[in-house]
């Protein structure tokens, strides 16, 4: 399972984060560009974002969009699953035909044709038993002859169905690269949107986009926001920084239920293992609360990560860095503690 | 009549018009005002009908949308008392079920069907 994927996967997400690290040891030439780089803050004020009145975060520019998503999977297509694709999509250029949305609506109606089969010789098979119900022993043979017959083409039509699916996921990885010239004069409703946490972590953490950490949080927070808002967004952004800086790709859990998902590398790789749920420190839930969340995961093969986030400041001493933007006093003084919740059934799995 | 652009009703609209492959999806007129905000139904067509639509007489479902927007550190304001005036003010009066679109802060819209009360079950 591990190996599937192609070069082409391998080469066009070569970087985990947008970051290009230069330094070669043998080489202190590079070491020098490496400095001036990190000096001047060479890769920062690239990327340029709006904010509209709710709020979202957009990037709008095709190559802005692009490398986001090739370097650490960040944002997701406003009109996509996740990767921008709606344009190539619907333009139809070579590389569209192995989108996961492509792939997915092939799937789908494999499965739709499989289901009208199924129905047809189910049917076929219900009134042949009515018959022999009926009939007298001498056709009963037939009947069950025919039966026979029908049982047959259903198993077969069964394997043909499975081999077709197997066989699509296999041709995924056949993917091409994206084409890389297209016509200007078409329009693209896509934008790709940046998380609240995302653009503070590119902007904080990255610094890749053209704002400013504090004109962000300005931005995005009213001046008199409450208190409850500012520790409910510092808990999300310091777990959503602890698990990119252990190298994972995070994503948002919407889909699922919860705050984050975690790729080991990110979206074309694999799917998400682990679905997270930030919690403050102090807060209890009834049980049910947690049961609804580790059904669902463990329903999608996930493992449910229960994070805690401990802010060791009190709210007058928040309040009054989140004024200054003192960002760097506020998240070091965060801790953050694991739980993971997995439901155990007695009878069935003994480990 | 032209949709700001920057409303999570256009968002929708376009989401459901250029990515679901939704049809005719307007903005309705009527609104509600419900605490600080305005509510605002969109209505459109399906591009194929799920088991449990029920079709009218041309072969076409029209579904009401209620849009919403989910941040992760906000509130939200969606109660059952808003949910039955948007039923009483919003829709006809025949109308079964709503398809509320919440529009996440990281791009994706998630929908659910909104029923009023129990519903039967549709074909597996």
């Amino acid at each position: 399972m591990v190996k599937k994927y192609s070069n082409a996967s391998n080469k066009r997400y070569v970087y985990p984060l947008p970051v290009h690290p230069t330094l070669n040891s043998n080489n202190p030439i590079s070491w020098a560009i490496y400095l001036y780089k990190c000096y001047t803050n060479y890769e920062s004020s690239q990327i340029a974002i709006s904010i509209t009145k709710n709020g979202q975060i957009m990037v709008t520019e095709r190559e802005s969009m692009t490398y986001l998503w090739e370097h650490g999977f960040f944002g997701t297509g406003t009109l996509s699953r996740s990767e921008p694709s709606w344009f190539s999509r619907t333009y139809n250029d070579d590389s569209s035909t192995n989108v996961l949305e492509a792939i997915t609506e092939r799937r789908r109606l494999q499965r739709l044709e499989f289901k009208n089969e199924r129905e047809k010789i189910t049917k076929r098979l219900n009134e042949l038993r009515k018959k022999r119900d009926i009939n007298s022993a001498e056709d009963i043979e037939g009947i069950v002859k025919e039966e026979t017959r029908l049982l047959e083409i259903e198993r077969e039509s069964l394997r043909n169905f499975k081999e077709k699916q197997e066989s699509l996921s296999a041709s995924i990885w056949k993917q091409k690269d994206a084409a890389t010239s297209l016509d200007i004069d078409l329009v693209n409703y896509e934008s790709l949107e940046l998380m609240p946490v995302e653009a503070l972590f590119l902007s904080f953490a990255i610094p890749v986009l053209n704002i400013r950490s504090d004109d962000l949080l300005n931005t995005l927070f009213h001046e008199n926001a409450n208190c409850e808002t500012i520790n409910r967004f510092i808990n999300k952004y310091v777990a959503y920084h602890h698990y990119r800086s252990h190298g994972w790709c995070v994503r948002s859990g919407i889909k699922f239920g919860t705050d984050y998902l975690l790729y080991k590398r990110g979206p074309p790789f694999q799917h998400a293992e682990i679905c997270v749920m930030v919690i403050d420190s102090q807060a209890s839930n009834d049980y049910t609360w947690y049961s609804t969340l580790s059904r669902v995961s463990s329903g999608a093969k996930k493992t449910l990560l229960l994070c805690y986030v401990e802010v060791m400041l009190n709210n007058e001493e928040v309040m009054e860095l989140w004024q200054k933007k003192d960002l760097t006093t506020i998240f070091t003084n965060c801790k953050v503690g694991e739980v993971i919740y997995r439901r155990w059934v007695p009878g069935k799995n003994r480990d | 009549m032209s949709v700001d652009r920057d409303s999570i009703e256009w968002l929708v609209q376009t989401n459901l018009l250029h990515f679901q492959k939704w049809k005719n999806v307007e903005v309705q007129d009527r609104s509600l005002s419900w605490k600080d905000r305005k509510i605002k139904l969109l209505k459109g067509s399906p591009p194929q009908s799920s088991s449990e639509d029920n079709l009218d007489e041309n072969g076409t479902i029209e579904e009401y949308i209620l849009p919403v927007s989910l941040s992760q550190y906000n509130e939200q304001y969606l109660t059952l008392e808003c949910l039955d005036e948007v039923y009483k003010q919003l829709c006809d009066p025949f109308t079964e079920r709503l398809l509320l679109a919440i529009v996440n802060d990281d791009g994706t819209i998630v929908f659910y069907y909104i029923y009023k009360g129990i519903h039967g079950p549709g074909k597996v």
